[in-house]
C-alpha cells in the first residue's frame, strides 16, 4: 500500500474512532476501492483526489451509520432501566427495605425513587431531543439519566446495607447495576462523538 | 448534470443498477459511468455512504466475498424491499419526468 493511500485511509480511521467496527468498514471498502482504481491505471494520488476528501467522506458515513447507532443506544439505555429497577425490587423484596424507620431511611428512599423518575425524564428529554433531529444535544440528558441512575442505586445499596449489613447480594448486586451504567454512558458519549462529528 | 442535482437522486440511480444483481462499489460506479455514456460522472467516494444508508434501511443487503485470485470486496444486492422500491420509485419517476417533459419540452 503507497504511503499516500495509508495517510489517506488513516484520515478515516481517526474521523470514525468512535466506532472502530465503521472504521474497519469504511477503511476495507475504500482502500480496495483505490487500490482497484490503480491496477486500472490511476496514480494512488489520483485515485485519492477523484475518491474526495475524506474530511467531507467521513461524517456521510458517520450520516448513514447513525439510526444504528441511536438503536444500540437505546438498548443500552432500556437496559440499564430494566436492570436497575429489577434490582432494586429485588433488594427491596429480599431485604425488607420497605420495613426500614426512621429519618436517613426515609431519606434514602426518597432519593431513590427520584433519581429513578429523573432517569426516565432525562431519557425522554433525550428521545425528544433525537426526534427533533438534534441528536449532537441529546447526550447530556443521557448523561443526566446516568448521573441520576447512579445516585439512585447509590442511595438504594446505603438503604439496603444499613438494613442487611455487609451482605454479598447487596454488592453483588450493586456491581452488576454500575456496570450497566458504565456501559450505558460508554455508548451516550460514542452517541455524542457520533454526532459532532456529523453537525461539525 | 451537477454533482449537486445528481445527489438527489443518488438512491434511485443506485438500486436501478444493482437490479441486474449483485455488484461492488467499483463496479456499481463504473456501470453508472457506462449506462450513461459518462454523463454521470459522479464523485466516487459519494456512493460508499449512500450505499451504507440504503442498506440500514433494509433496501440493500450486503457482504464481503473473497475470490480465489483477486481482492477480498464488498458486493451490494438488493433486498424484496429494495425491489419494491425500486418500482414503486421508478413509475412516480416515469409520472413526474413524464410531466416535466410536457412542460419543458413544449413549443411555446
Amino acid at each position: 500500500m503507497s504511503p499516500a493511500l495509508e495517510h489517506y485511509l488513516g484520515e478515516y480511521d481517526r474521523a470514525l474512532a468512535f466506532d472502530p467496527g465503521l472504521a474497519r468498514r469504511v477503511r476495507a471498502e475504500v482502500g480496495a476501492h483505490i487500490e482497484e482504481a490503480i491496477e486500472d491505471g490511476r496514480t494512488a494520488e489520483e485515485a485519492i483526489a477523484r475518491f474526495g476528501r475524506a474530511s467531507a467522506l467521513a461524517p456521510d458515513f458517520a450520516r448513514a451509520a447513525l439510526p444504528a447507532r441511536l438503536r444500540a443506544t437505546l438498548h443500552a439505555a432500556l437496559s440499564m432501566l430494566a436492570a436497575t429497577f429489577l434490582f432494586m425490587r429485588l433488594r427491596s423484596i429480599l431485604f425488607a427495605l420497605g420495613q426500614a424507620e426512621g429519618a436517613l431511611a426515609d431519606l434514602l428512599a426518597a432519593i431513590d425513587r427520584a433519581g429513578f423518575v429523573a432517569a426516565i425524564l432525562f431519557g425522554l428529554a433525550a428521545w425528544h431531543r433525537v426526534r427533533k433531529s438534534d441528536t449532537a444535544r441529546a447526550s447530556a440528558p443521557l448523561l443526566g439519566a446516568a448521573a441520576a441512575l447512579f445516585l439512585s442505586v447509590a442511595a438504594s445499596l446505603v438503604r439496603a446495607a444499613s438494613v442487611a449489613g455487609g451482605d454479598p447480594l447487596i454488592w453483588a448486586t450493586g456491581v452488576a447495576e454500575f456496570g450497566v451504567i458504565a456501559f450505558f454512558v460508554r455508548h451516550a458519549l460514542r452517541l455524542h462523538r457520533h454526532a459532532r462529528l456529523i453537525t461539525a | 448534470m451537477s454533482a449537486e442535482m445528481l445527489k438527489g437522486h443518488l438512491d434511485n440511480i443506485l438500486l436501478a443498477v444493482l437490479e441486474p444483481g449483485a455488484a461492488h462499489g467499483y463496479a456499481i460506479i463504473e456501470a453508472i459511468r457506462q449506462r450513461t455514456g459518462g454523463r454521470f460522472d459522479l464523485p466516487e467516494g459519494t456512493v460508499y455512504p449512500a450505499l451504507h444508508r440504503l442498506e440500514q434501511a433494509g433496501l440493500l443487503e450486503s457482504r464481503w466475498i473473497e475470490p480465489p485470485t483477486g481482492r477480498k470486496r464488498r458486493v451490494y444486492e438488493l433486498t424484496r424491499s429494495g425491489t419494491a422500491a425500486l418500482a414503486e420509485r421508478r413509475a412516480s419517476w416515469t409520472h413526474f419526468s413524464g410531466a416535466v417533459d410536457a412542460l419543458m419540452g413544449a413549443a411555446a
